[in-house]
């Protein structure tokens, strides 16, 4: 048998869920074990900064890297590794499109830390700085970066494998591929082309959507029939269906974690576009300004709807200063 | 080596003037992909179509981009030199420099010329991208359908049938004939309504290349332009047509003569259980309305008819029957019907037999009709003192319908001609209008005449309709007058709005074509495209796209016949070639684009679970390649590639 593959996962800013996938993909790491040797993996193990430093250059055979590059450590750190190692996976929807951390590029760095730090609701504690003089000398902080850009944007990357976090099942078919090299690199695509619409199990009309309904104010929900045709906020259509729709098959909307299908820049544009052609489409010529307002208003909170885990890989990145002022 | 050949016009000073086209040549010549570029004077001209086809060949062309005028003056033109000169037509750009730039840009040549060198660099850009397209091809079938016989559909059928075309006319009453059947003389020329129009039925009935089914209904209607399969229900008459003379024999021995409401005179008289519409019905033949036949119900315990009928001509096993029929073009006139008046309740019709509808009027007045012309009152057969119309009986009423029924007010000018003919002078006419409208052609005239016979217009929609023991009393406010009027009447006249005749909701349904806020069938251009629909291959005529009067209804008519016309007399139709096509392996089926398309060109194939796109129905509008959120419509030649690397074009800076 050949030698074992050297692979790693690093984390960056990020809540821990894909680093649990990891851990729920359970006897199959015992596989992976035989198959790779894990060197790198500060979640489990303990290595440190000049380890990692000491590595050769592409001595990781694969790397998976989650979370949002939101420090200067974050960025550093994915450039090292970028070096070590010969195949980087973007793993998990922060690494991919910018992920839930991402929607804080509508607010720009300095009333994000205001709002974090000053806040009246949590303690008026120090303000976070990079360097902070203490007795025994200088402290040095990582420091936040302005804005949240996808992994991609920062070192090259070549596989995705978003999900928030990305369930087993995908884990389980990627990892092998990945392993194998006898596998062709098309396999190892794990973005599908087909939304989530693919595998929902909801029926569905043709949509004519009056108005959205909060989930929260839904009654009497049909749990056969599409949830868009019942006017609650389903990201299905726009979004990559790898994960096999497991929300909308317990009456839960979609709410876009994977991200766009293949080949689709803009996960969220897409989707309101398709919304707004056929929201109120049913008598639309003698609609008043005020009805269509109405139908436009019972979308609420837009950007974060249709922009939950992909707003940094969008076209509009981050919210521009420059060009309001 | 070959590559795009960009060529640009002056369009004398239009261009010249203010773009500086050597620069722009230049420019372009550097461009990517461009082993090519020139300018000259007039590329539209003969020369200059000779100067790109001779290009195409000296050069070794591929594509071509002109930056001229807007692509809706001369893309055609250039698609077809380019065509002649041996390339796809779809190969060809134009850019636009000219409505886009220099006349809106004229006071700045420098401006101007920078952003004619963005439009070409854009189209360029596009070039580089463009692929040869081809369009589809369908085979057509030359037979038309016509839903609906009044006289609209009769002027449609027998405007094709002339031009040689198989038309299949479906009419759900035993009849053709229509509304105007039942009218006895028509406005402005006050000539009888059925002199006209019975020459016309036994036209239809006669044309060999006509083929008549009244009693029917369109069941089911699938394909498209080209090419409609449609199931007709033919519902059983219980008679047979081939045999049926219409002499008449079994009217008079049914039991049940005399017992059933007669629809063509507006249930002012009754008929039996076997029936002909009306004397001049076509075709002419009887039919067993099979609600009231005592022997169908009784399981032919009435043997009345079957008794004198010595063709034998009456088949009481008679079943509603299938026909399926191809064709290539459908026309749809199905009228209108009147609104039910009841529906205002303050204007008391149903309470009294002496307030009645204008269509109840015509049947009064025809010498045919249930009085055989005599107007005395209905309550009791007196004699008629004074007559009230109110127009506008539902009709431009925000309550009820917003429109006008546009043959209201010529209709009851022309009942003022009718009734003073047949009744004393004396007689007092009053009618309470909004506003009279005489908009046709004769109608002002016909107006000023009506007003000379001595008719109190009384301007004001009355409030209150009462019956009184022997006459009916009605309140209204006259506004010219700035007065209240209690107006006595032996006959109320209400004048109700027009509706779409029953079961338009359904057909439009099945014909996939689409209604306006009013409920009549919507064409597909209110001025442009008056009989368009905007399902290719069906058209609309006559009242059932809204009201109108018989003039207008005919003109439709033809107009119709005539569309329905360029399709049927080709042997191939060709569809777009910049259509809109779904990749099935991306296709989702979240169904997203279906109701989007205005031409109903996309259907959902429930077995592969993907939206499709019929070719011939796409007009490559682009509605549904901008929507569809997983990116699986491609609009051919608005590729998103393209109209990317043309918005990079366009945004990209001027160096230094
Ligand atoms: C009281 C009155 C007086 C009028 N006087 C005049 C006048 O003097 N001059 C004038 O120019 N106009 C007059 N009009 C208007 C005139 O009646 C219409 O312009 C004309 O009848 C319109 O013709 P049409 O063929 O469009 O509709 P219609 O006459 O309504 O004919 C429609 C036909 O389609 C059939 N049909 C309906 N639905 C279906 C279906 N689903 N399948 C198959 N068949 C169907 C109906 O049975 C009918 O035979 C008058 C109208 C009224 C009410
Ligand atoms: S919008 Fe796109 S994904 Fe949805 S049904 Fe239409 S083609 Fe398929
Ligand atoms: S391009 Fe327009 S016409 Fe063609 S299928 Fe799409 S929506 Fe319909």
């Amino acid at each position: 048998m050949s030698e074992k593959k050297k692979i790693g996962f690093y984390w960056t800013g990020s809540c821990g869920g894909c680093q649990v996938s990891i851990l729920d993909i359970d006897e199959m790491l015992l596989d992976v074990a035989e198959q790779a040797e894990i060197v790198f993996w500060p979640c489990a193990m303990d290595p440190k900064y000049e380890d990692v430093k000491a590595m050769d250059e592409n001595e990781i055979d694969i790397m998976f890297i989650n979370g949002a590059i939101r420090l200067d450590e974050n960025k550093e750190m994915v450039e090292l590794l970028r070096e070590k190692t010969k195949e980087v996976v973007s793993y998990g929807s922060c690494a991919c499109n910018g992920g839930v951390f991402g929607l804080g590029n509508l607010s720009s760095k300095d009333e994000l830390l205001e709002k974090g730090y000053t806040n009246k609701t949590t303690d008026q504690g120090p303000f976070p700085q990079k360097i902070t003089e203490v007795e025994e000398g200088e402290l040095e902080l990582a420091e936040m970066l302005d804005h949240i850009k996808p992994l991609d944007e920062h070192i090259d990357v070549e596989y995705y494998l978003p999900g928030c976090p990305p369930l087993p099942t995908q884990l389980e078919d990627a990892l092998p591929a990945l392993l194998d090299d006898e596998i062709e690199v098309e396999e190892r695509d794990l973005i599908t082309d087909k939304s989530v619409c693919d595998p929902c199990p909801m029926e569905r009309e043709e949509k004519e959507i009056e108005r959205l309904i909060p989930i929260q104010e839904a009654t009497d929900i049909d749990p056969d029939e599409c949830l868009l045709d019942q006017g609650i906020l389903c990201m299905g259509p726009a979004t990559a269906g790898m994960c096999e729709a497991p929300c909308t098959e317990v009456g839960h909307p979609c709410v876009g974690c994977n991200g766009p299908v293949k080949g689709v820049e803009d996960q969220g544009s897409r989707m309101a576009s398709a919304l707004a052609s056929v929201m109120g489409i049913e008598g639309e010529e003698n609609k008043t300004e005020e009805e269509v307002m109405e139908t436009m208003n019972s979308v609420r909170d837009p950007t974060g709807s249709f922009y939950m885990f992909s707003l940094p890989s969008s076209i509009m990145q981050f919210r521009r200063d420059d060009i309001d002022e | 080596m070959s590559g795009i050949g960009v060529f640009i016009c002056h369009c004398g000073s239009n261009i010249a003037g203010t773009v500086d086209v050597d620069e722009l040549t230049e420019y372009a010549s550097d461009l990517n992909g461009v082993t090519f570029a020139t300018n000259y004077k007039y590329m539209c001209s003969d020369p200059g179509q000779e100067l790109i086809k001779d290009s195409v060949e000296e050069q070794d062309l591929d594509s071509v981009v002109v930056a001229a005028c807007s692509p809706r003056m001369h893309e055609e033109t250039f698609q077809a030199v380019v065509e002649d000169a041996g390339l796809n037509p779809y190969r060809f750009q134009m850019a636009n420099i000219r409505e886009q730039c220099s006349w809106v840009h004229s006071d700045d040549m420098e401006k101007a010329t920078e952003k004619a060198k963005h439009l070409v660099e854009m189209s360029v850009e596009k070039s580089r991208l463009s692929e040869d397209l081809e369009k589809t091809e369908v085979d057509v079938n030359s037979d038309a359908l016509v839903i609906g016989g009044g006289i609209a559909g009769i002027q449609s059928a027998l405007d094709l049938a002339d031009q040689g075309k198989k038309v299949y006319l479906v009419e759900r009453e035993p009849s053709i004939g229509g509304k105007m059947a039942q009218l006895d003389k028509t406005f402005p020329t006050l000539d009888c309504s059925s002199c006209i129009l019975t020459p016309k039925m036994t036209d239809v009935a006669r044309n060999p290349n006509i083929e008549l089914l009244t009693y029917s209904e369109v069941e089911e209607v699938d394909g498209s332009v080209g090419d409609f399969e449609v199931k007709v229900k033919k519902k059983a008459t219980y008679v047979d047509w081939d045999k049926c003379t219409a002499c008449g024999d079994c009217a008079e021995a049914c039991r049940r003569s005399g017992n059933v409401e007669d629809e063509f005179n507006e249930g002012l008289d009754n008929r039996g259980a076997i029936y002909t519409p009306f004397p001049q019905a076509v075709p002419a033949a009887y039919t067993i309305d099979s609600e009231v036949c005592i022997s169908l119900e009784y399981d032919g315990t009435c043997t009345s008819c079957r008794e004198v009928c010595e063709l034998d001509a009456i088949d009481l096993d008679d079943e509603d029957e299938i026909v399926e029929l191809n064709v290539g073009s459908i026309i749809v006139a199905t009228g209108y019907d009147l609104m039910d008046p009841e529906k205002i309740y303050e204007y008391g019709y149903g309470k009294s037999k002496d307030i009645i509808t204008n269509l109840e009027l015509e049947r009064i007045i025809d010498a045919s009709g249930p009085t055989d012309g005599e107007i005395h009152r209905l309550s009791d057969g007196e004699d008629v003192e004074s007559v009230t119309f109110i127009l506008c009986v539902g009709s431009r009423d925000e309550e009820l319908q917003s429109y006008c029924c546009r043959i209201g007010c010529m209709g009851a000018l022309k009942h003022v001609h009718l009734l003073r003919d047949h009744l004393d002078e004396d007689v007092d006419i009053n009618i309470c209008y909004t506003d009279i409208r005489s908009f046709g052609k004769g109608y002002e005239e016909f107006y000023r005449r009506t007003r000379d016979l001595d008719v109190n217009f009384v301007r004001g929609r009355p409030s209150e309709v009462n019956v009184q023991e022997e006459k009916v009393e009605l309140n209204v406010f006259d506004t010219t007058m700035d007065k209240l009027l209690q107006v006595e009447s032996d006959l109320v006249v209400l004048v109700p709005a027009l509706l779409p005749s029953e079961g338009t909701e359904e057909l439009s349904r099945q014909l996939r074509i689409t209604r306006s806020s009013d409920g009549f069938l919507q064409e597909a251009h209110p001025k442009l495209r008056p009989m368009d629909t905007f399902t290719n291959g069906i058209f609309i005529a006559g009242c059932c796209q809204g009201p109108k009067d018989i003039p207008d209804s005919v003109s439709q008519a033809s107009g119709a016949a005539a569309k329905a016309s360029t399709i049927l007399s080709k042997d191939k139709l060709q569809s777009e070639a910049t259509i809109a096509s779904i990749d099935d392996d991306i296709c989702s089926g979240c169904k997203m684009c279906i109701s989007v398309c205005p031409y109903d060109a996309i259907e959902y194939n429930e077995e592969d679970e993907v939206a499709e796109i019929t070719d011939v129905l796409c007009m490559g509008c682009g509605s549904c390649a901008s929507l569809c959120p997983t990116g699986a419509i491609e609009h051919k030649g608005f590729k998103d590639e393209m109209l990317e690397a043309m918005i990079d074009a366009g945004l990209t800076e001027e160096e230094g």
